[in-house]
């Protein structure tokens, strides 16, 4: 395995046994969120479970003693850890193989972001503290971590979706939901590594497009992305709820799958401050994992999808009232929906079973 | 006699994030389904073994190599060594799982659990 040469996009050149490797543990995961999930169900209501048991306990104890469900909880959690760890074939061991020569050339393709003032990292940025104790989705180390994370981070999402599908497409689909208006000037919220601006600059090639996040890994490699497709965007490191920007500045706020991530105490600061940055009719829009109505089987399960994967603040999100924490933060004219679309982009099990996850799509405007 | 305050313990369910050791989850999976998962992947293999016996009739047979070209091979020091090194990172591969830590490879500080209250 070597790493990318200078005239190649930067990345990892994988091994043939590498892409073998990763293309058997999609295939797992798919029979997890296949033909496993279908079983799990079908088990749940034969041993017991009606599927409108308001004691959520009452599903965790028929859920408990299933081998269905075992080997599902156990397949969550371990084929992540495969994808991540696994011997010399996991994202994590493979990058630091090469880590020398990627290290030292996202730096320098980086710095010339830095220098052109595109890219914009704060040395002194104090991390909260449940981004820096909480390794999510078992990232090991965390997306932080390393200065490879935001790669490793990219390689692991690559492998997310369902095969064939598009991962950027979730980005369209939020973006078919804002009303029609001319936004100028827009706020990825929580970039990661830039794939939703770069989403964005596609479609909108005239329009100014921010990108921020906490990780510094992931900002760098946003930049280097976008250097690539000759893209111009700005990116800066920051907490969101100490945004580094001035007053009523955007047009426009997005986020995917981002909720999730913080405590549920951190919401009413984080939605003021992005209520701050937007200008009088400015749009935050984005969409969260959310539980179904009268289904505690799949609200058990996502539930347990948060325990399973790192995701520790995932079940408390699922509980929060977004609309009157959106209310509160300034925010005037607020819809939530399901985010149905979202379906399109991953793995799903027969028609004759319940969606094992929903998605809702929240649009607010001041 | 339980005690209303401690949290349920479950053998597979999770309560709250993993901040110690790795839980394990498979406590009811049936010998005979494991013995039938072994014979599923058995069978892979001989498929493999089939296709590959087949693979090398047809390549002696266009004379694409010696009938005896597999057996007669013998590799040089360099080849012999990134064959040890290959067959020690199979090994690696697999026997590994058998012996994993019981330490996550992902950290959570033990406060998160605190912060995960709705």
């Amino acid at each position: 395995m070597s790493a990318d040469r200078a005239n190649t996009p930067f990345g990892l050149e994988t091994t043939r046994e590498y892409r073998a490797f990763h293309t058997f543990l999609s295939a797992a995961r798919n029979h997890r969120l296949g033909p496993l999930y279908e079983q799990t169900h079908a088990d749940y209501r034969r041993t017991g479970g009606n599927g409108s048991s308001a004691d959520p306990d009452a599903v965790l104890d028929v859920l408990d003693t299933l081998p269905a469900y075992q080997l599902y909880a156990w397949a969550m959690r371990h084929l992540q850890q495969f994808k991540y760890d696994h011997a010399d074939l996991g994202i994590v061991p493979a990058i630091e193989e090469n880590k020398t020569e990627l290290r030292q050339r996202l730096r320098d393709l980086s710095d010339q972001g830095i220098e052109a003032g595109d890219l914009v990292l704060d040395p002194d940025l104090a991390l909260p503290d449940y981004f820096t104790m909480t390794d999510f989705h078992q990232h090991p180390g965390g997306v932080a971590g390393d200065p490879l994370a935001g790669l490793a981070y990219e390689m692991a999402r690559a492998v997310r979706f369902k095969p064939g599908a598009d991962s950027n497409n979730l980005y369209r689909n939020i973006f078919s939901y804002l009303p029609k208006r001319d936004y100028r000037r827009v706020l990825d919220w929580g970039t990661s590594f830039g794939a939703g601006v770069r989403t964005w600059l596609d479609l909108h090639p005239d329009t100014e497009a921010h990108g921020v996040d906490l990780s510094e890994p992931c900002l760098r490699l946003a930049y280097v992305r976008a250097a690539e497709r000759n893209m111009t965007a700005h990116w800066r490191q920051a907490d969101l709820e100490h945004l580094p920007y001035e007053d009523a500045g955007f047009d426009l706020a997005w986020f995917a799958f981002m909720l999730h991530e913080f405590p549920p105490a951190r919401f009413p600061a984080l939605f003021k401050e992005a209520a701050r940055v937007l200008n009088e009719t400015g749009v935050f829009v984005g969409f969260e994992l959310a539980y179904v109505e009268n289904s505690p089987f799949q609200n058990a399960l996502q539930d347990q999808e948060g325990w399973l994967n790192d995701e520790p603040f995932m079940p408390a999100c699922f509980k929060t009232d977004f609309a009157k924490l959106f209310r509160d933060a300034g925010f005037s004219n607020i819809t939530i929906r399901r985010f149905d679309q979202m379906a399109d982009n991953v793995t799903h099990s027969s028609p004759d079973t319940p969606q094992r996850q929903t998605w809702n799509i929240y649009l607010a405007e001041k | 006699m339980n005690d209303k305050n401690e949290p349920k313990r479950y053998k597979s369910v999770l309560t709250g994030p993993v901040t110690t050791t790795e839980p394990e989850f498979l406590h009811d999976i049936g010998m005979d389904r494991m013995v039938g998962a072994f014979v599923a992947l058995a069978s892979e293999v001989y498929i493999l073994r089939y296709r590959l016996g087949a693979l090398e009739t047809v390549l002696a047979n266009n004379k694409t190599i010696a009938e005896d070209a597999i057996e007669a091979l013998e590799e040089t020091p360099e080849q012999s060594q990134a064959r040890q090194d290959d067959v020690q990172r199979f090994v690696t591969r697999v026997l590994s799982e058998l012996h994993r830590s019981d330490v996550p490879i992902s950290h959570i500080g033990r406060k998160v659990r605190e912060m995960t209250d709705e």
